[in-house]
């Protein structure tokens, strides 16, 4: 019932448009943006001062509404968005952004940086300005009503828009008061005659304090267009009965309009005379008997005035531009995350006891149980997938803040550089997508101070002056890839080598790959910069970076062609809940491997199996195999069956490696709720995670990245 | 929110203080509905409210058209804005009327 509630919303609508707006701006300075895309920005900037408005944050409200008459006038080709004007829209939408988080730390009083900025902005965007917002329309509206008024379609005299409002007698229970509305209309222009209507209140003893009596009939003299005016009501559309009507407006539209909201109009005329918008003849006439025709509103003005384009649209409510923006909201449900993510906890409880309930089947052997257990199964998985989807987003939110973000970048280096997107639309795990803005962001800026020559030697080097960044996001093998990529310097192998020799990383005599050099970038504190500079850090990031992708399950790896570019590749799993396992067991113990990440499994051929003769490595269909033992590498206790140890062979392969597990047995494919473990395993290498099967038991997950890791190193070694 | 009622020469005053909003606009009602019921003059003074929303306002125009012979008395800065919001200035103590019919 609190307005205060609908603050947390507001905010993060007024963020998201903030987004639309600089989105927008970076296109049109790009070249790229079209009429809608002003549009669009317009319309960002007006929800946001409309929203404000009825909260009554007036710092936002005010500077907000400066900008949208800037925005107001490029929307009316009376201005052109140029290098300097987008660049001061796009400070104002920071310093909107600025406004905003003063509302969000329920900031008080004044802050006298904030202010100086504010000003210093208005003062800029004044030039842009005109004292009119809408000139044409104003110039054009004033001769209109003698031509109008003589052209046979009686229309009023009046200047003013007339608003009538019958609010729902739920509006207070849904938290909204009438009377902010009004207070905001105030805003828009001046309330100049204002009835309130009381015929609806009942006498004292038979009052619902909580349900609202009152209607308004609003006289308003304003040059906003119906859109803003509309706008104004945007919160409280479904709580309210609302009819605007334009200036001059024909007589039969206000008839129609009494007609509509009362059984008696003639009396409730009396109050649009009361106001102001009509008078007494007016009245008269309106509601004398009509004309057979009740035309409607729009295309009596059409008719009439068809040389007056200014004041028709400010009459049709933005017949195209505002549709869009409503049929999006219809379709989208904004949910609390945190209701999400416990109907995934539930979801992976539920994937627990169909688990239990099947096994507990099979072991009584009841056909008919079994039958029923299955179609749960699949039912449970399917409800698995729907709920994981529900917490599935696009990247390409995250991906277009680096538009901003490479611009202002390129601009402080003195570079000219762009960003190219692919892949915006793959989806991941919202956490992930959360996550990963940071780590991604220090890769594209490094990317920008390190990667990117400047212009001169690029030219030198036979590469056009503009450099480019690519982010390319696609789904791969059960995962999502991303990739940062540059064509710029590359990395410098024996910089690199030189630097790690120094820092005592590795010894000169020691023979390491390429890919093993790039790897000790990642090293803590491994910096090769010769100049460093407040783009990319001080060498803290690097290691940062590889750790807070590793904390996502994700790795990453570096391509790199000295004098070409680098690519920076991370892989991640889709989600961090549930999984898709292989079920494989060593002695007693049970394991889980990620299913996307199995290939085959094989038996272990009788002469590897023999203990004396581990190779560590078999020749499978022509190619070299390694595997490792999962009892060595887990180091777990020899089991004592020795029949049955070391039997099967399950081939893994993540990021373009394979090896080869060997295991006592194989149980099949599992659906798997992934438990993280306790802070105490954080350290144990090859186990990602924990789950718990259908009997009960304790099953491992491995972590398959990390071991074929070890198995590759072993080999090369 | 307090409402304090006190009665000297031949009217009912009931002074009302702090907010006059959907909070304890029930409140109010009960209150005002517990007023004995007599014909002496009832003036609301409201010159201590420091909020009123639609809520309070109902309450305030309901109760000035059921109490006998009601008229508001002082007024605060608050109320009168409001007042004035609404187009009902009419209703101002400065006014002669006691109806709040409009």
């Amino acid at each position: 019932m609190d307005i205060d509630q609908a603050i947390p919303t507001f905010l993060l609508e007024a963020r998201e448009l903030l987004e639309q707006m600089e989105d927008g701006l970076l296109q049109i300075e790009n070249g790229e943006g079209d009429g809608e895309t002003v549009n669009a920005i317009f319309r960002a900037a007006h929800t946001i001062k409309g929203s404000a408005g009825i909260f009554g944050f007036d710092e936002v409200v005010g500077f907000t509404h400066t900008v949208e008459n800037v925005l107001d006038r490029v929307r009316g080709n009376e201005l052109a968005i140029d290098r300097p004007l987008a660049e001061l829209l796009l400070a104002s939408g920071d310093h909107i952004g600025t406004l905003l988080q003063r509302v969000a730390d329920k900031a008080h009083g004044h802050d006298p940086v904030v202010n100086a900025i504010g000003h210093d902005l208005l003062g800029q965007l004044a030039r842009f300005t005109t004292t009119s917002t809408l000139p044409v329309a104003a110039a054009s509206a004033a001769p209109v009503a003698a031509p109008a008024a003589s052209s046979g379609g009686d229309s009023a005299i009046t200047g003013n828009w007339h608003v009538s409002l019958r609010f729902s007698r739920e509006v207070l229970q849904h938290g909204m008061d009438p009377l902010s509305f009004i207070r905001y209309l105030g805003s828009l222009g001046d309330i100049e005659g204002i009835v309130t209507l009381q015929d609806a209140l009942p006498p004292l003893d038979a009052l619902d304090p909580e349900a609202c009596y009152l209607g308004f009939e609003i006289s308003l003299k304003s040059e906003a267009s119906h859109a803003d005016i509309d706008g104004a009501f945007d919160f409280v559309r479904d709580d309210a009965t609302i009819h605007i009507l334009p200036p001059r407006s024909p007589l039969q539209a206000y008839a129609d309009m009494l007609t509509a909201l009362s059984p008696e109009p003639a009396s409730l005329g009396e109050a649009l005379v009361r106001c102001g918008t009509l008078d007494a003849a007016e009245l008269e006439r309106a509601l004398a008997p009509a004309p057979a025709t009740t035309t409607a509103l729009v295309p009596v003005i059409a008719d009439d005035t068809p040389a007056l384009p200014a004041l028709i649209d400010a009459a049709v409510p933005a017949a195209g531009g505002k549709p869009p923006r409503d049929s999006g909201r219809a379709k989208t449900l904004r949910v609390d995350a945190d209701k999400l993510d416990k109907l995934i906890n539930l979801v992976g409880e539920l994937v627990i006891a169909g688990a239990g309930a099947n096994m507990i089947a099979g072991q009584l052997k009841a056909r008919r149980m079994l039958e029923a257990t299955s179609t749960m199964a699949r039912l449970i998985e399917e409800v698995r997938d729907s709920t994981l989807n529900l917490r599935m987003v696009q990247i390409g939110e995250t991906f277009n803040r680096f538009q901003r973000v490479v611009r202002d970048v390129a601009r402080d280096l003195g570079k000219d550089i762009r960003l190219v997107i692919n892949g915006a639309e793959t989806e991941l795990d919202k956490t992930m997508v959360e996550k990963i803005g940071d780590p991604l962001m220090h890769l594209v800026r490094n990317a920008m101070d390190h990667g990117i020559e400047p212009a001169e030697l690029r030219v030198a080097r036979g590469k056009p002056a503009q450099g480019t960044i690519r982010l390319d996001a696609r789904h791969d093998s059960g995962g999502v890839l991303i990739e940062v990529s540059d064509d710029g310097n590359g990395l410098n192998r024996e910089r690199i080598l030189r630097k790690a020799v120094e820092k005592g990383l590795v010894s000169p005599q020691q023979n390491l790959s390429d890919e093993d050099v790039y790897k000790l970038i990642f090293a803590p504190g491994f910096s090769t910069a010769e100049q460093l500079s407040n783009i990319s850090g001080r060498g803290v990031g690097m290691d940062v970076v590889k750790k807070n992708i590793e904390a996502l399950h994700g790795s990453i790896e570096i391509d790199s062609v000295e004098g070409q570019g680098s690519t920076m590749r991370i892989r991640l799993p889709l989600t961090l809940a549930i999984i898709d396992g292989f079920l494989v067991g060593v002695g007693d113990a049970s394991f889980v491997i990620p299913l996307d990440q199995v290939v085959e499994c094989i038996e272990l051929p009788a002469a590897e199996r023999q203990s004396g003769q581990r190779r560590d490595y078999l020749n499978q269909r022509g190619q070299i195999l390694p595997y490792t033992r999962l009892r060595d590498a887990l180091d777990l206790p020899v089991g004592k069956e020795g029949r049955h140890t070391d039997r099967n062979l399950v081939v893994v392969q993540y990021g373009g490696k394979r090896a080869g597990l060997v295991v006592d047995s194989l149980h099949g494919e599992i659906q798997t709720v992934i438990k993280p473990l306790g802070r105490v395993f954080s350290r144990v290498q090859g186990i990602s995670g924990s789950t718990i099967l259908g009997s009960g038991a304790v099953a491992l997950i491995l972590d398959v990245p990390r071991l074929l890791q070890q198995v590759t190193d072993r080999a090369a070694a | 929110m307090s409402l304090d009622i006190a009665r000297d020469d031949g009217h009912t005053r009931v002074r009302f203080s702090d907010e006059l909003n959907i909070y304890n606009a029930a409140a109010i009602r009960d209150a005002l509905l517990a007023l004995p019921a007599d014909e002496s003059p009832c003036h609301l003074d409201l010159g201590d409210v420091i909020e009123v929303d639609c809520a309070g306002l109902q309450v305030v125009l309901a109760a000035l058209r059921s109490l006998p012979a009601s008229r508001l008395e002082r007024c605060s800065a608050a109320v009168r804005d409001c007042l004035a919001l609404c187009g009902l200035d009419a209703l101002l103590p400065a006014a002669p009327t006691s109806s709040g019919e409009q």
